[in-house]
C-alpha cells in the first residue's frame, strides 16, 4: 500500500511500530526492528497466534519505500474497556498458561517458548479481570 | 488449535467471545486511538 494514512486514524507509536486505527481494528506498521527480518516476524506472529488466539493478528499489507525497505502491516481486533495489566498479574496469567517466570521482568518460558516484554504497556485486562497480550515478543527454544 | 491446557482454552476463547460482541457496537476511531494514549500513559506510571 502507498499510503498508510489510508489504514486510519494514527495513534501511539512504539519501537518497533506505528499505529493506526479504524473499524474496531488496529493497524501497526511493522518497521522489524526488533525481530530483524520478514521471516522472523511472520513466525513470531504464527507463534502469537498459537499462544494469545484472542489477539490474534492477520497480516494485511505491505508497505515501505521503494526499492529499498519493506514494512509489513499487522491487523489486530481493538480491545475494548482494558487498560494496562499490573505485572504480577501478567505473572500469574503466563503461571496459569505453564509458564515458568524467567529472572527478567516481563519475560516468561515453557518447554517450546520463551514469550518476553510481557508489561504492563503490551498486556491489557478488562473489568472482569480478563488478560490480553496485545503485543510481544516471541521465540521457539533451540 | 492446540491448547496448553483447560484454563488456556476457557480463557481465549471466552475473549473471543467479547470481542466479536465488542465489535457489534463499533468504537470511534478518534476516542479509540485517545484512549490507547491513555492507556500508554498509565503504563508508563506502573
Amino acid at each position: 500500500m502507498e499510503n498508510v494514512f489510508d489504514l486510519g486514524v494514527p495513534g501511539p507509536s512504539g519501537n518497533e511500530n506505528d499505529t493506526y486505527f479504524s473499524d474496531d481494528c488496529v493497524y501497526k506498521v511493522n518497521n522489524l526492528l526488533n525481530c530483524g527480518g520478514l521471516l522472523r516476524l511472520l513466525d513470531k506472529v504464527k507463534i502469537h497466534n498459537e499462544i494469545f488466539p484472542d489477539t490474534f493478528y492477520q497480516l494485511h499489507a505491505f508497505t515501505g519505500f521503494d526499492g529499498r525497505t519493506v514494512m509489513p502491516v499487522l491487523k489486530q481486533d481493538f480491545v475494548k474497556d482494558a487498560e494496562p495489566t499490573p505485572q504480577i498479574a501478567i505473572d500469574t496469567y503466563m503461571a496459569a498458561l505453564g509458564f515458568d517466570r524467567l529472572e527478567q521482568t516481563g519475560r516468561y518460558a515453557n518447554d517450546t517458548y520463551t514469550v518476553w516484554d510481557l508489561v504492563p504497556r503490551n498486556v491489557l485486562r478488562d473489568r472482569d479481570g480478563d488478560i490480553f497480550v496485545v503485543d510481544a515478543e516471541i521465540k521457539r527454544n533451540e | 488449535m492446540t491448547y496448553f491446557n483447560q484454563f488456556h482454552k476457557e480463557a481465549s476463547e471466552r475473549k473471543m467471545r467479547k470481542i466479536a460482541e465488542s465489535k457489534l457496537s463499533p468504537t470511534n476511531s478518534v476516542d479509540a486511538v485517545n484512549y490507547m494514549k491513555r492507556n500508554v500513559e498509565i503504563a508508563s506510571k506502573m
